[in-house]
Formats: structure tokens, sequence, C-alpha cells
């Protein structure tokens, strides 16, 4: 059975089946397809540098190493941040009653940008809960898929079709002041809009 | 290098100003059991003509395949196997396992279910977000509550001054919607029904503008969706 996410709000506890809303599923789907002269599919590989070696799909594995070449199994690996202090690891919340705070007004929402959104389909709805969100309040929660070393935001909300969590994380943003410094320009390699093509909207 | 937009007030003046993406995530290395640094590293698992695909071409008979297998290591490139692949060249593999020297790329489009609807030369969409070409004032401003329940906010850019006039500028703006309590609907084109694009073939997203103000500060928001809050 899938693991649901459990909320809990005022003692009573939630549960809900999620499904992930991807783009395809409302609006299908464009890609890019590289075509040979009879017009066949070919897939994308690589060529080494000196141009001896050809790598089709499915040719290369990624792997952790140590400096000594040494493979590093990733249930072995441990997480440290910038300063090399170990990363307290965080368990998936699937499964797992998690407490709910609010409501919260919607800028706290506006104040975190959120690419993962779910639906939510109620399994077991506590009677609090289901008011409050058909009354249009939002609720914020801690929410991680799977483990790992980052947790993030969860957003509970409502609307006419359906109940939805919008997953993400703090933007970071703050007033601007007239003394406020002018931000570093951001690296070269970081793009705001490194994507792939996507022309579901147009 | 900066990112600048060009956006209009509802006087009808504009201006450049930059934009800032969201504050990235804090960086993670990781390290062994010992306390080494450990790097995700891609390797060599097969070369070309010995995964599955290849053998089957060079050894078409079953029976014979598992001869060679049995017989020696036909699987196995004993001078890559395990190498790093280091820099390398992206390119195009044709079906006979072959690299392509000339390519032609196709949109193939997909309805919800899957199914493929159409396939046609591939044309370069073109950013519709230009430094140097106003977005306009739409005027279509909608309330921020149902702008959250509507709308996935899948990314967000903040709109920052670049000099004295432009702050003043963006204070109004933001003042001016946040007294109404609305976002603005943005979008590309004379008179913003296009999407923002931001790059050639890049997504397509639909605008919101937010603003928050007070006496001597702003902060202006333009929320970016390609997606729905709706149920398949």
């Amino acid at each position: 059975m899938a693991r649901q996410v459990l909320l809990t709000l005022n003692g009573e506890t939630s549960a809900f089946d999620l499904a992930r809303l991807d783009r395809s599923k409302l609006y299908g789907g464009r890609r890019r397809v590289v075509v040979d002269d009879t017009g066949a599919e070919c897939a994308r590989g690589l060529l080494s540098e000196d141009g001896s070696v050809l790598l089709p799909p499915g040719c290369t594995a990624d792997l952790y190493l140590d400096e000594t070449f040494n493979v590093v199994e990733r249930s072995d690996l441990r997480a440290v941040d910038a300063e090399g202090n170990p990363v307290t690891p965080v368990e998936s919340t699937l499964g797992v009653a998690v407490p709910l705070e609010g409501p919260v007004p919607p800028s706290r929402l506006l104040d975190h940008v959120t690419p993962t959104v779910y639906t939510l389909d109620p399994a077991e709805l506590a009677d609090g809960l289901k008011a409050a969100l058909a009354a249009g309040q939002i609720f914020e929660g801690r929410f991680a898929y799977r483990d790992g070393f980052d947790a993030q935001t969860l957003f509970l909300v409502q609307n006419d079709v359906g109940v939805f969590a919008l997953v993400g994380r703090p933007t970071g943003f703050e007033m601007i002041r007239r003394t406020t410094p002018v931000p570093e320009p951001a690296d070269e390699e970081e793009d705001l809009f490194e994507d792939d093509l996507d022309f579901g909207m147009m | 290098m900066p990112r600048f937009l060009n956006i209009t007030d509802d006087r009808a003046r504009d201006a450049q100003v930059e934009v800032t993406g969201p504050a990235k995530p804090p960086k993670r290395s990781f390290v062994g059991p010992k306390g080494n640094a450990a790097k995700s590293t891609r390797l060599v698992k097969t070369t070309e003509g010995r995964d599955l695909v290849g053998l089957t071409r060079t050894f078409p008979d079953g029976e014979e395949l598992a001869r060679a297998l049995v017989r020696g290591d036909p699987e196995i490139d004993l001078e890559q196997v395990g190498r790093r692949v280091g820099n390398a060249n992206q390119v195009w593999i044709g079906p006979e396992g072959k690299v392509l020297y000339a390519a032609r790329a196709l949109k193939v489009v997909t309805d919800a279910a899957g199914a493929e609807t159409s396939r046609d030369d591939f044309v370069d969409v073109e950013a519709t977000v230009l430094e140097d070409a106003a977005l306009p004032w739409t005027g279509r401003l909608l309330p921020v509550d149902r702008v959250v329940r509507s709308f996935a906010l899948v990314q967000k850019l903040q709109l920052r001054h670049i000099n004295g006039l432009t702050f003043d500028f963006l204070h109004e703006i933001a003042k001016n919607l946040q007294e109404k309590q609305r976002m603005l609907f943005v979008g590309a084109g004379d008179k913003g029904g296009g999407p923002l694009i931001f790059q050639r073939n890049g997504s397509p997203y639909r605008g919101f503008l937010e603003g928050r103000a007070d006496a001597d500060g702003f902060l202006l928001v333009l929320h970016l969706s390609n997606l729905e809050l709706k149920r398949p």
C-alpha cells in the first residue's frame, strides 16, 4: 500500500493519498526528437574527447568515489555543510504524522517557491481540518518525500476541485531599502531558467 | 552577469530593472564513513557494441551469443570499463549504433493520455522577455487569494532597482498593488497576453506581480506559473 501523508491539526490526524501533479497529465507534452535521414529516432550518447570511445545510453554508471578511487556506498554517505559540519539526516515524512501550523496568510505561501505539487485524496479527513480547508484556510507543515538531508515546506490548500499540497522552500527575498547593497552577480554557470523544452502552455 | 527586464507601470511609464532569483539551497557535500570526501563520478560501464543490443547485433543467434559469453568476455572492454567518463561530447546515435553527422530535429506533441498527436519539424521559439522591450501593464488585477489557489507558483523573480529613479518607480508599483490587495497578471506582447519565455526554447510562464511596501522599502516579486491547480 502506498504511504500516505498524515497531517495533524489540533490533535486530530487526517490521512491523504498523494499523487504528483505533472504538467503532462493536464496539458499533454511536447518533446524534441532527433531522427536520421530515414526518420528513425536517435538516442543521445557520449563520445570521448579523443573520439575513440562511444558510449550509447546505459553505458555509464554514477558512483560515489573517495580520493583513493574507492567506492562509497550511498548508505554510508554522510552530508556535511560548507564548513564541514555534519548535517543531520532527515527521514521521509510519508506515513508519519506531521503537525500542521496555521492557518497562515497567503503571503506566507508567496514567500516560498513551490515547484512541486501533489493532489491529495482524503482517506481520512478530520472534521476540524475539513471545515478549515472549506473555509479557505491555508496550513503549513514539514515535508520530505524520501530520506535525505533537507526537509521542505508543505502548504495545504483547497480550491473548487480538490485539495493540493504545494511543496517548496523559502525564496529568501527581503524588503529592499534605498541602502540595500546590490547583490553579487550570479555565477556564470548558474541560470535562473536552466530548463528543457516545454510548450504545454502554448 | 545580472539579468534585467523592462516593466511598465499603470501610468505607462517603463523602466529597466534588475531581477534576481530565490536563494539557493545550502551547499552540501558528502563524506564516507572514514570522513574522506566522496564525490559522484560517472564511470564507463560498457562501451558501444558490448551492451546487449550490440552483442545481439554481433551474435544474432542466441545460442552463439551464449557460447561467446561462456568462452570469453565479449561484454567487457577491459581497456575502458571502470574509467572516468571525463570530458565527453554529447552526440546522437542512430538505430545502427553509429554516430549521426547530419540530424533532423522534430517536435513531437502528445496529449494528456500520452498518445502522439503530431510530429513536425522543430522550430526554435524565441524568448519573449527582452531587456529592451517593456512588459505592458495589463491592468488585470487578481485577488491574491484567488491566485494562490488557482496556480502553482513554481518560480519567482524579485525586481530590484538600479538607481534612485527606479527605486521610486518600483516602490510606487508595490504600494499600488499592496493597497489594492491584488496581483497583476503579467504577460508578453503588446497587450500582455502572450507567455513569458525567458530564453530561446525555454518554458513559457504566466506571471503574477505581487507588491508589498512600507515607508522606505518595497518588495516586488514576479511569481511565475506553468501549472494550474486542477485535477487530470
